[in-house]
């Protein structure tokens, strides 16, 4: 070894060894990322990273908040939509007042198309009520 | 499926065994002439990353995977910024060393590379704090072999004439 040699190599800085070996993060990343018994490094994130993690965060809240405010909107706006015609009308709870031997077109059909509700021939009038 | 699996596996090998070779080296090169150790972490595992997107016929050796860490700290630290940066990492050095002759001559010596053209700088720390053959050396700077040795000359003559007599004299002990 020459003196120019040994000079440099008495100057060379010590590199102390990494927390992690260089380029550990990648491997896990890239090589072990199924690996279930990889518990991620916690520790060290650089200031960059920070800030990219902070900038990300803040854009992900304000779209949350950009969408509750659409979401919320268009509920306060929508009309409430009325109820599906199915064609077989539900029967009106509250008897006809004026005509009570003849039933109501609401009744008919009802009467037409559950058969629960029919009277079985017998005439719907207040005396064949049962008490 | 099972080929895929095996060449899968077999690249994930391979890039382990490129990690467990070499990472060390790379960030010690890194990290030798700055102060940012977490910083230098980073570089170093971007060089590897850098080798394993690559997809490299051959897996690469140190020459290559220097030569990638020059650009990728060339990107981080341009012209004086560098510069600075190594004196920082020097100074830095000196002061954590327990005063005395080898301090004063270390000192010294850190003078001596500062002042130096940042091309013969570089030549000497590669081949001497980095250890690298004059093969590796080329690769590391993409040049001849032959071209590498003659930097490495002009390397060491810049240094001696720089150098103040009593440093260049060796001590006996």
């Amino acid at each position: 070894m020459d003196r120019i040699e040994q000079l440099m190599k008495d100057a060379k800085p010590h590199v102390g060894v990494p927390d992690a070996a260089p380029g550990s993060d990648s491997a896990r990343s890239m090589v072990f990322s199924t690996d279930p018994n990889v518990v991620p490094r916690a520790g060290r994130a650089p200031g960059r990273r920070i800030g990219v993690r902070t900038v990300a965060a803040s854009v992900v809240a304000a779209a949350a908040v950009v969408g509750a405010v659409l979401v919320g909107g268009n509920l306060m706006l929508q009309p409430a939509p009325g109820p599906a015609q199915t064609g077989t009308p539900a029967p009106s709870a509250s008897p006809a007042p004026s005509a009570p031997d003849a039933p109501t077109p609401a009744a008919s059909q009802a009467g037409t198309s559950a058969g629960a509700l029919s009277t079985g021939g017998v005439e719907c009038t207040l005396a064949n009520v049962d008490q | 499926m099972s080929g895929e699996s095996t060449m899968l596996a077999a690249k994930e090998q391979a890039f382990i065994d490129l990690h467990t070779q070499h990472s060390a080296r790379v960030y010690r090169y890194i990290a030798c002439p700055i102060s940012d150790r977490h910083r230098a972490e980073d570089l170093a595992a971007d060089v590897v990353r850098i080798a394993w997107e690559k997809q490299l016929a051959e897996p690469p050796g140190i020459g290559w995977l220097l030569a990638t860490a020059r650009h990728v700290i060339g990107n981080e630290y341009r012209g004086r910024r560098r510069a600075q940066e190594l004196v920082e990492r020097l100074k830095d050095e000196a002061r954590s060393q327990v005063p005395g002759t080898n301090a004063e001559e270390r000192a010294a010596v850190a003078d001596v590379l500062v002042g130096l053209r940042e091309r013969d700088r570089e030549v000497l720390m590669l081949s001497y704090w980095d250890e690298l053959t004059t093969a590796e050396l080329a690769q590391t700077l993409g040049c001849s072999p032959s071209a590498a040795a003659v930097r490495l000359r002009r390397a060491r003559r810049a240094f001696a004439k720089a150098a103040p007599s009593h440093l260049m004299t060796e001590r006996k002990d």
